[in-house]
């Protein structure tokens, strides 16, 4: 034990009304409070603004143990007080040390923190000139403007940079599937107000910290890689404190109450790394309470983790109720060899003899669920992989086979086995002898009611339509996942069709300047949904002569016109309308024999509205 | 002698399947190849109009659907009496073999040579063990497919077929590409062939039985106006002929409770003797076909494939083969000297009324499309679809390889993978079969 760095037994003694140090000096000693009281006031307009009273067992000046900014505030005694003085070589050394030593400062930073938050309540309720503020700087943060001033990166302990960030790449690549939860766009990772009990590291991403308060759901707060939320919930047994989105594409580790303590108990440097961000964050809140018209500082993180970047990822291929089409575009060997580049193939039952299904990063999953075997095998697919990708449209909208949902099951069945004979009665009652279809009999393997795309039954993290659908976007879909880019949503068919639209062309005619198989099947009085289509496979099939039926689903735009109370009919209706010369009332009657006759988009078992930002 | 029940799932074939063997008291009490596939195409297509019937159909199977477009097209075609000139009845049975080719070739090196060279990985273990066989394989494979994406401009579930012609015309420049791939798959696959000259049998206790009559079913396009299916006995004797329009009457079918595939058979031959088999050892019946083509005749192998027909079963991979050979060289026959000008591509949408039948030989056996329409929308259709046919042999040769391979145990080891083999030389697809 080194004596120089031994914690004092008996703290100096500060009496009544002495300055323990002032707002804006430099400082790098924490104070523990070993008897007495202290008055915690902050500089407020040329007035002092007491904050808060501190007493026996508290402990203050934390933050000059990470930043190299001044004292936020200042300290008076306000009995005769015992002042225990650490340096930060000790607290890091205890903190190492001695779990119990992080929980306890933990706890009590986050009291500090939820302190914090409720002046701040109370001053959007008080304040209007507050209140307006925060509202522009929400806006801001919205708008994404990052104009923050940097804080100098608090390297306050030697080598916790990189110390940290090991740790990170250790959890990273010891983490199991269950630790972990990959956060869609837009997805909302919890509530305010719920009962939470984990907290998440952000690998990578960004996600928004919203609060509810003075009747407004107000953006807070951003959080990119390397930090982490939800830490309150777990530490101080307490409701979530504000709501969580993800902004983009997040890759989270999740640690819950057992493993948190685990992580105290064996990697210190994870504790410390909390501490210092909940010191951050503190120090926050307190400048935006005196200075709400000023930026923030930015809550920069004092490590930035290298992206853990997987080499290869585990893919498992589970085929429910399938026309095979979409593993057959994967007997490609130029796409097949890329994709192998970057990840095994670990099941797949129409190619390799594995019988169980084993736990792999991405399972990709194909087909309606049509039997209550699909059921199973889909659930079986949930529980085993990190991400369940949709693959084609029977898995992501029920494609073909949900062109049989207009009809009751008992019709679909006894349509294909009305006028067989059962094996029994045949016996009985000769060949010709006729047991109308029972339903009931096809009991060992039993049909549901409907065919369903994947989303009825479990959650899906990606959806890959087509039908068939391009084996390149099961690629970039991989890319993205192993640490690339997020794909570009790719635009409409019409994009690579090389059709153009004529409206003109029924009053031109044969006099018309293109050859028909140059223009748009829509001028030509055929229905083509390629303007209201997501793109991808390069248009293959107006280009081979067959107008567009929606596979890939519904566009972005379109998405987003159905969120505004469209039908697929209605914009059908109207996008055609600008290629067709013709009247209008032929068109809605032509959507409506389409629709009735052919496979189209409307036919399709689609809640696209919300899938939006996870399809690929 | 205890009680053993195997429930496996069937790998390494097209579909959803279990394998159910019971032994009971020194009996197999129950030996059933139960198929987990179904969505009801027969009921979804009703209603829906012709033009977009071949797509819709074509979703039946995506390995299979160029056969499934060819034969929705004729029955349409058939059933509305609209003709189509010659050098599109050409392409289309040009893309059908390109199918041939794809498909054969997935189902002898990704799905059958890996039990031969003993990789249970499939053709990743071959990409890994045996890197040049699997150059092969994909060679063969996407030349294959690539002849289907050059005449129906997609090669899973094609876009330019339809009913009175096709939707795109084919450029000389791309029947000048498909002739030269087709040529190097016929080179490729008859030195294949000529390497396995020396290959004797794993096990030729895969075999047809010999106690229940089996009933060969083929179509002969070339006989008479619209072909003949034909139906041989295990001896070669030409059994019986049907029009294809008359045949639908004399097939019944039966179905169980724990399988969604039915089990088609003659009616007249009644419940088992009535049973099919279809696929390439049945068409090896027919004169024109593969196993009887002059260029091969010289291959050993060939031979004595020849001389198994009927009894055995485990040539089957060696007839896939030269099925393959035997397309390419067709494909390069039928795209002779076509008159590319007489290809319309105008689309047509008939609202007319009518009842008629599609036949096509596609990869894994007959396949028949039988229509009635109404004012252009499909009233009803029935089908009947290759590996259905063959699903009561499957159960039965499998009762009977369980039946032969027991032991004290239960079923030995060898038997059950007797078993997986015997299904996987079938190339059942069972999307196919229950549709």
């Amino acid at each position: 034990m080194d004596r120089k760095y031994g914690p004092e037994l008996f703290g100096s003694t500060y009496l009544r009304g002495e300055v323990v140090f002032r707002q804006g000096e430099t400082g790098d000693v924490m104070y523990i409070i070993q008897s007495g009281a202290v008055e915690v006031s902050q500089d407020k307009n040329g007035s002092e603004n007491v904050i808060a009273i501190l007493e026996k067992g508290d402990f203050f000046g934390e933050m000059a143990l990470l930043q190299t900014g001044g004292r936020s505030a200042t300290i008076t005694a306000i009995s005769r007080t015992r002042l225990i003085p650490l340096t930060k070589a000790l607290l890091v050394d205890r903190l190492k040390r001695d779990p119990d030593v992080s929980l306890h400062l933990l706890r009590k930073l986050i009291q500090r923190i939820q302190r914090a938050h409720r002046r701040y309540r109370q001053e959007l309720l008080e304040n209007e000139e507050f209140r307006n503020a925060v509202a522009a700087y929400s806006e801001k943060l919205l708008a994404g403007d990052r104009g923050f001033s940097p804080v100098e990166a608090p390297d306050a302990l030697p080598g916790s940079r990189d110390l940290t960030n090991d740790l990170l790449l250790a959890e990273a690549n010891i983490g199991t599937n269950r630790c972990r939860h990959h956060a869609a766009p837009g997805e909302t990772i919890f509530h305010e107000g719920e009962t939470g009990d984990c907290m998440y590291l952000i690998l990578s991403g960004r996600v928004g910290v919203s609060k509810y308060e003075a009747h407004v759901t107000r953006l807070i707060d951003t959080i990119g890689p390397g930090d982490f939320f939800g830490e309150m919930a777990l530490i101080a047994d307490m409701p979530r404190s504000a709501t969580v989105t993800a902004l983009e594409a997040t890759d989270l580790i999740v640690i819950d109450k057992e493993q948190f303590v685990e992580c105290l108990e064996n990697q210190p440097d994870l504790a410390i790394a909390i501490i210092k961000t909940l010191i951050l964050r503190l120090s926050c809140l307190e400048s935006m309470l005196s200075n709400p018209g000023t930026f923030r500082v930015q809550q920069h993180s004092p490590w930035v983790p290298k992206l853990v970047k997987r080499d290869r990822m585990s893919l498992s291929i589970v085929s429910l109720s399938t026309c095979a089409g979409c593993s057959a575009v994967l007997l490609d060997y130029t796409v097949l060899s890329k994709i192998l580049s970057k990840s095994s193939i670990d099941y797949c039952q129409m190619l390799m003899d594995r019988e169980a299904l084993p736990e792999s990063d991405i399972i990709l999953v194909d087909g309606v669920v049509r039997l209550r075997e699909d059921e199973i095998r889909l659930n079986e697919a949930r529980r085993k992989c990190r991400y369940l990708v949709a693959w084609g449209t029977c898995a992501a909208f029920a494609g073909i086979p949900g062109l049989a949902n207009r009809f009751e099951v008992e019709t679909v069945i006894e349509e294909s086995y009305g006028s067989t004979d059962d094996a029994f009665s045949y016996y009985f009652s000769g060949p010709s002898g006729i047991d109308r279809c029972n339903v009931q009999q096809i009991n060992g393997v039993d049909l549901q009611r409907r065919a369903f795309a994947l989303d009825s039954f479990e959650k899906v993290d990606y959806y890959l339509p087509g039908c068939p659908p391009d084996p390149t976007l099961l690629y970039d879909l991989i890319l993205e996942l192993t640490g690339g880019q997020t794909s570009k949503t790719l635009p409409v068919v019409c994009s690579r069709c090389g059709r153009k639209p004529a409206a003109d062309y029924f009053e031109k005619g044969a006099t018309s300047h293109l050859p028909a198989d140059k223009i748009c099947f829509n001028s030509l009085g055929r229905v083509c949904l390629g303007f209201m289509t997501r793109g991808g496979y390069e248009s293959v099939c107006p280009k081979g002569g067959a107008p567009c039926w929606g596979c890939r689903g519904p566009s972005k735009k379109t998405i987003l016109s159905l969120k505004n109370g469209e039908t697929l009919e209605e914009i059908a209706v109207r996008g055609i309308g600008q290629r067709y010369g013709k009247d209008d009332g032929d068109i809605t009657e032509t959507i409506r024999r389409i629709k009735q006759g052919g496979h189209f988009m409307f036919n399709m078992d689609s809640d696209a509205t919300d899938k939006l930002l996870r399809v690929r | 002698m205890r009680q053993q029940i195997l429930l496996k799932k069937a790998t390494r074939i097209e579909g959803n399947a279990t394998i159910h063997v019971e032994i009971d008291q020194g009996r197999v009490q129950y030996a059933r190849f139960m198929v987990e596939d179904f969505r009801g195409f027969e009921k979804l297509c009703q209603g829906k109009e012709v033009a977009f019937v071949p797509h819709i159909i074509s979703r039946i199977c995506g390995l299979c659907c160029m056969a499934h477009q060819a034969a929705s097209v004729r029955a349409i075609e058939d059933a509305l009496e609209i003709d189509v000139p010659d050098p599109v009845r050409k392409l289309r049975q040009a893309a059908v073999y390109g199918e041939w080719i794809a498909s054969h070739a997935l189902s002898y090196f990704f799905l059958t040579q890996p039990d031969i060279l003993g990789t249970s990985e499939g053709i990743f273990g071959l990409i890994q063990h045996h890197p040049q066989i699997a150059e092969t394989a994909f060679s063969i494979q996407k030349a294959g497919s690539r002849i289907v994406e050059m005449l129906g401009r997609r090669s899973v579930h094609p876009v330019a077929m339809c009913v009175g012609g096709m939707a795109v015309r084919p450029s000389i420049n791309d029947l000048d590409e498909i002739v030269s791939i087709a040529g190097n798959v016929a080179e490729q696959t008859r030195q294949i062939i000529g390497s396995l000259d020396q290959r004797t049998l794993p096990d030729r206790r895969i075999a047809f039985p010999r106690h229940n009559r089996v009933n060969f079913l083929c179509y002969d396009e070339n006989s008479g106006s619209q072909g003949h299916l034909k139906v041989y006995a295990s001896d070669g004797a030409r059994d019986d002929r049907f029009d294809v329009s008359a045949f639908e009457d004399h097939v019944s079918e039966m179905r169980v409770d724990w399988s969604f595939a039915k089990f088609p058979y003659l009616s007249r031959l009644g419940f088992p003797d009535g049973i099919f088999h279809v696929g390439p050892l049945s068409r090896a019946f027919s004169e024109h076909s593969a196993i009887n083509m002059g260029e091969l005749e010289d291959f050993e192998i060939i031979q004595r494939a020849r001389s198994s027909r009927g009894i055995h079963i485990e040539y089957i991979d060696v007839m896939r083969l030269a099925e393959i050979y035997w397309a390419a060289t067709r494909i390069e026959e039928l795209l002779q000297g076509i008159d590319l000008s007489a290809i319309d591509t105008t689309p047509v949408n008939p609202d007319e009324s009518g009842k008629g039948i599609g036949v096509v030989e596609a990869p894994r056996g007959v396949l028949i499309h039988s229509y009635t329409i109404n004012r252009g929308r499909i009233e009803r259709l029935k089908l009947l679809v290759a590996t259905q046919f063959n699903n009561p042999l499957i159960n039965l040769i499998i009762k009977d390889l369980a039946e032969q391979h027991m032991e004290t145990g239960g079923l030995s080891e060898s038997g059950q993978k007797a078993i997986g083999r015997c299904i996987r030389l079938f190339d059942p697809c069972l999307t196919c079969a229950t549709h």
